[in-house]
């Protein structure tokens, strides 16, 4: 092209790999800047195919070349450097072809941004490439590193050496020219369509990952094993076949061996070494190092099977505690910190009082976690500790102590509950604050949601928080409750404006859900009521006691 | 996938070759307007003419070993082999190099070059095919064009030069394991993928080399000549680049555990007691251990130490190591278990100086057919090293002595040769002789009557074949 137009695309195209090679370094797949760089890089190159049919690059150590022309230059002797790159792997030229496809690209590009010290530390960009079986990219490969000129020559002599001497044929000759004898060579046998169909069978499942195989292996490697050396040995590559396995997410493979281990530990006849042995591979499984990979591949969004991997992890042991609870401060997602939560729901009572020192966690969020799995436990202990942190200064961590105190059903918990009703605390701590109290279910606790609704203040609050307190004392189901919630709901006023309603709605609303036939006399007379909040709020209970009714018959 | 990239995809070339196969097969069988014709040439026209849309046009050539559609280099996989096989077979009878089939090719064209093909003379058949279609405009062909030998002497040169440099490399890399110094296993890699690519574009090339068999350092051409016999066999299978990649490296360490092994041992030069082969037969698992201490775990490393585990295990189990457990054997293992065999077979060793000939290695691993092999991918390998694997000594109708040098994929029993005494048992310069080349009247100029085993008459063929 005489105007030059092609060598400013293949510079354009150039400076559009470089910044691929960063920002696919820098950016997940699914990130915008990710997607948009391949598109625009893709464009260029299409932009060059409108010109010339293919893209010719030749590099050398400080250059790469397009025809005579340097459209690259660089004289550092670091990766940053494109030429180096290249040339540092062997590679001499690299040919784009008209019609590179936008996933043969990409891939070019992900090979070129790998990290090559920690991602793919055996191969380079020419076995990556080789690899991917470009349809489009072609690639000319220095090899010389690998060349052996003396050792072929001194080879190809060697095997010369013993010549074959000529009077050797004739003996040959004359023993078996003579005889009329024919060959029977082997026969090439046309290949079934069933033996086929066999074949893409096995090809298909040859593409499974093979732990599995790899973990058999092992275990007859340890079957055979008597020295001590030989089980010590063993125990490595136990360990280093778990790590893989939870590496590649692998877990039912994972989980299997563990059970195999757990099986064989805990057959009679076994020695002390092996159980030694086998349990030094169990501490292993519950370290940091194999939980910290746990976590990263949560962390990476694929998908997993909660149960298994709760099951997994149930042969971790206690030691695997403190490690999942670090997980809880550096996970990213919600998918995987959820998952590391119910795994130390199920953990947890192997070590109660390890999980308990999470709640000294400077991250609010950790210890909100904590608390979480305190609560799941369910192990009353456990208050003595939230109650240490009930005045701790983020909200979020308050809501979850008051509710787990609640669920406990700790007396202590009433006071710190209590100044959590008082008018200027949040909202949802507020509302987190009555539902306690109908968790713990005592009678102090009634008293305290009594007091509060006999209280002149209680009829400015909100309806929905009046309702919520009436919906707690709907849990105490007895007839001292009954009658208390009748005494509102009829209580006659001389001024009877609506917040007055709203209180006789939701004394109606608690005995529809106390379900005591006692009130519905007193509900049909409130459902005549002129006003209309009233109204439905008997009407409603009328029904759901009328259901409660039919239901037992 | 759009149409274009449809068009333009690896499987949609190699679904338009097997397509036209059928067509010509089904025709060999049925008359061209019988409805299995019909069908197959309906199919064949709705896809070509599809290519055709975006490519311009549809050029199958046949160079080497191997088709070409519009200058793309198609493999085989396993589920087209048999219809590749068969075309291959087909333009060398015919003397077909190049079909081509352009915009406007329609059912009636195909069924003219169709008859065209099948109903070919025996003498000639190139010209006649041309001068029959030669009215079509949307149709051309090429006669098939001879290898030019200063090239199959280039490609020599580089085949010979990437073996030896495998061998040197993993005698190179043993020596470290063994003296427990850290092996680059990037450039162990690197070296694999060179020979891999040698073995995809210089298949029998390379095979070749194999039958160059040296005693003095028969372990490093042994793990060598495993890899290209394991390689070749997975390319035969369909493999991709990354499983032969794989495959590749297994097979160069399936005898790591060999190290462990006292050379003493090793090269005991008296029959192998019973204790003896108790300690030979703990390679396999010291095998899995050496590996396993060279690196981290990732799927080669696993790979391979299940290959270097199974190896000698056996179809039927009935090999070592003896396991609790029985699973199906890997199939890497079972490809390796081959090639390990049919190498070691026809090798000299310290226990056995004299090799035995191809033929005969391969006429007793069929024996050993479903129960130490694995029966259908014998097949494959048989139908690999061919009915007269390279090396092979054989005595012509001619009565001249010949070595097998090259497998001709289309004529398994017509291998190319070379002719090493002359009729009446003198000694010759060696010179090459195709025996699928036939004379006039249509009858073949040479004609292998019976193989020789060179190994017992002590024929050095690396004095030929290198």
């Amino acid at each position: 092209m005489e105007n030059g137009d092609d060598i400013k695309a293949a510079k354009i195209i150039i400076k559009m790999i470089l910044r691929a090679r960063k920002n696919l370094r820098l950016y997940p797949v699914n990130n915008p800047v990710y997607t948009q760089t391949l598109e625009d890089t893709f464009d260029k190159f299409n932009a060059f195919f409108d010109l010339e049919d293919q893209l010719v690059l030749t590099i050398k150590l400080h250059d790469i070349f397009y025809g005579d022309e340097v459209i690259y230059h660089n004289e550092e002797q670091k990766d940053d450097n494109l030429a180096f790159f290249f040339f540092k792997d062997g590679l001499r030229e690299l040919t784009f072809r008209k019609n590179l496809s936008f996933d043969e690209l990409e891939a070019f590009l992900k090979v070129i941004s790998a990290d090559f010290d920690n991602d793919v530390p055996d191969d380079d960009t020419v076995t990556l490439f080789w690899e991917n079986d470009f349809q489009h990219i072609r690639y000319v490969v220095e090899d010389e590193f690998l060349s052996d000129e003396d050792y072929e020559e001194q080879a190809v002599s060697q095997a010369r050496a013993q010549k074959n001497a000529p009077e050797k044929f004739k003996v040959i000759y004359d023993q078996h020219q003579n005889k009329d004898e024919t060959s029977v060579p082997v026969d090439i046998v046309e290949i079934e369509e069933e033996g086929l169909k066999m074949l893409a069978h096995e090809l298909e499942a040859d593409a499974d990952d093979k732990i599995d195989k790899f973990m058999d292996i092992i275990f007859e490697i340890f079957y055979k094993s008597k020295t001590k050396a030989e089980f010590s040995g063993i125990v490595d590559y136990f360990k280093n076949a778990l790590e893989y396995a939870i590496r590649e997410g692998n877990f039912p493979s994972a989980l299997r061996v563990l059970k195999r281990l757990q099986k064989i530990a805990a057959h009679d006849k076994v020695t002390d070494v092996v159980k030694e042995n086998i349990n030094r591979i169990m501490l292993f499984a519950g370290s940091e190092h194999v939980v910290y990979l746990l976590g990263e591949y949560l962390d990476s969004g694929k998908k997993t099977d909660p149960t298994l991997l709760k099951e997994m992890a149930g042969f971790f042991g206690k030691n695997s505690i403190p490690p999942f609870m670090n997980l809880l401060s550096t996970l990213n997602t919600i998918h995987a910190r959820k998952a590391v939560i119910d795994i130390l729901v199920d953990l947890g009572p192997q070590d109660f009082m390890t999980i308990t020192k999470g709640l000294n966690s400077p991250e609010w969020y950790v210890v909100r976690n904590i608390i979480y799995v305190l609560r799941e436990i369910g192990d009353k202990r456990a208050a003595d500790y939230l109650l240490k942190k009930v005045d701790h200064p983020e909200t979020r961590v308050k809501i979850e102590i008051i509710r787990t105190l609640g669920e406990l059903g700790d007396e202590r918990a009433l006071a710190p509950i209590n100044e959590c009703l008082e008018a200027g605390v949040e909202n949802q701590l507020r509302y987190t604050a009555i539902r306690a109290l109908g968790s713990l279910l005592i009678d102090d606790a009634r008293k305290i949601l009594l007091d509060k609704v006999f209280d002149k203040a209680f009829e400015s609050k909100d309806f929905n928080e009046k309702k919520e307190y009436f919906q707690m004392l709907s849990r105490w189901k007895d007839s001292e409750m009954v009658d208390c919630l009748i005494k509102i709901l009829t209580k006659k006023t001389l001024f009877a404006n609506a917040k007055v309603y709203e209180k006789k709605a939701c004394a109606a609303h608690s005995l529809g859900l106390i379900g005591d036939t006692a009130a519905l006399p007193f509900l049909y007379k409130t459902q005549q009521s002129n006003n209309k909040l009233l109204q439905e709020y008997s009407q409603a209970a009328i029904k759901r006691i009328d259901n409660e009714r039919q239901r037992k018959g | 996938m759009n149409a274009k990239e449809r068009a333009d995809s690896p499987k949609t070339k190699s679904n338009l070759i097997n397509q036209l196969a059928v067509v010509l097969r089904s025709a060999e069988v049925h008359h061209v307007k019988n409805i299995a014709v019909g069908k197959a040439v309906n199919n064949f026209v709705s896809h070509v003419s599809e290519f055709i849309d975006h490519e311009g046009e549809f050029v199958l050539e046949l160079r080497g070993d191997f088709f070409f559609v519009n200058e793309f280099r198609i493999r085989y996989s396993s589920d087209v082999m048999v219809n590749f096989d068969y075309l291959v077979r087909l333009f060398r009878t015919l003397e077909l190099g190049t079909v081509v089939v352009k915009s406007g090719a329609g059912v009636n064209e195909i069924i003219s070059l169709t008859e065209a093909l099948i109903n070919a003379p025996d003498a000639n058949p190139f010209d006649k095919i041309q001068q029959k279609i030669s009215h079509i405009s949307s149709l051309a062909v090429e006669k098939l064009k001879k290898i030019d030998e200063e090239d199959l002497l280039d490609a020599r040169k580089m085949v010979k030069k990437s073996y030896f440099n495998a061998v040197s490399f993993t005698q190179g890399v043993m020596n470290k394991i063994q003296q427990g110094e850290k092996i680059s296993l990037k450039k162990s890699k690197r070296m694999i993928v060179s020979l891999v690519d040698r073995i995809i574009d210089q298949e029998q090339l390379l095979l070749g080399m194999t039958s160059i068999k040296n005693y003095d350092e028969y372990t490093y051409h042994h793990c060598v000549n495993v890899s290209i016999l394991s390689v070749a066999l997975g390319q035969r299978l369909g493999m991709n680049m990354k499983q032969l990649t794989e495959l590749g490296m297994a097979s160069l360490f399936h005898d790591i555990g060999k190290l462990e092994i006292p050379s003493s041992l090793l090269n005991k030069r008296e029959k192998l007691n019973e204790e003896d082969w108790q300690v030979i037969r703990k390679h396999p698992v010291e095998g899995v251990r050496l590996l396993l201490k060279m690196k981290y775990l990732d799927s080669i490393s696993i790979r391979s130490a299940i290959v270097a585990f199974e190896h000698h295990m056996f179809y039927n189990h009935t090999g070592y190591p003896r396991v609790k457990k029985t699973v199906p054997l890997d199939l890497f293992s079972k490809i390796v278990s081959i090639a390990d065999q049919y190498d070691a077979m026809t090798s000299a060793r310290v226990y056995s100086r004299t090799p035995m000939g191809p033929d005969k290695a391969l006429n007793l691993m069929i024996k050993q057919t479903g129960s130490q092999l694995d029966p259908l991918l014998l097949q494959f390998f048989i139908n690999m090293v061919g009915v007269y694997p390279i090396g092979t000594l054989v005595v012509l109708d001619s009565k001249e002595l010949g070595l097998v040098f090259e497998i001709n994929p289309g004529f398994i029993k017509r291998p190319r040769i070379l002719i090493i005494a002359d009729n009446k048992g003198n000694e010759v310069d060696a010179f090459s002789c195709d025996l699928a080349e036939k004379n006039d009247d249509g009858s073949y100029k040479k004609s292998i009557i019976k193989t020789l085993d060179a190994g017992k008459w002590n024929i050095n063929v690396a004095e030929y074949l290198l």
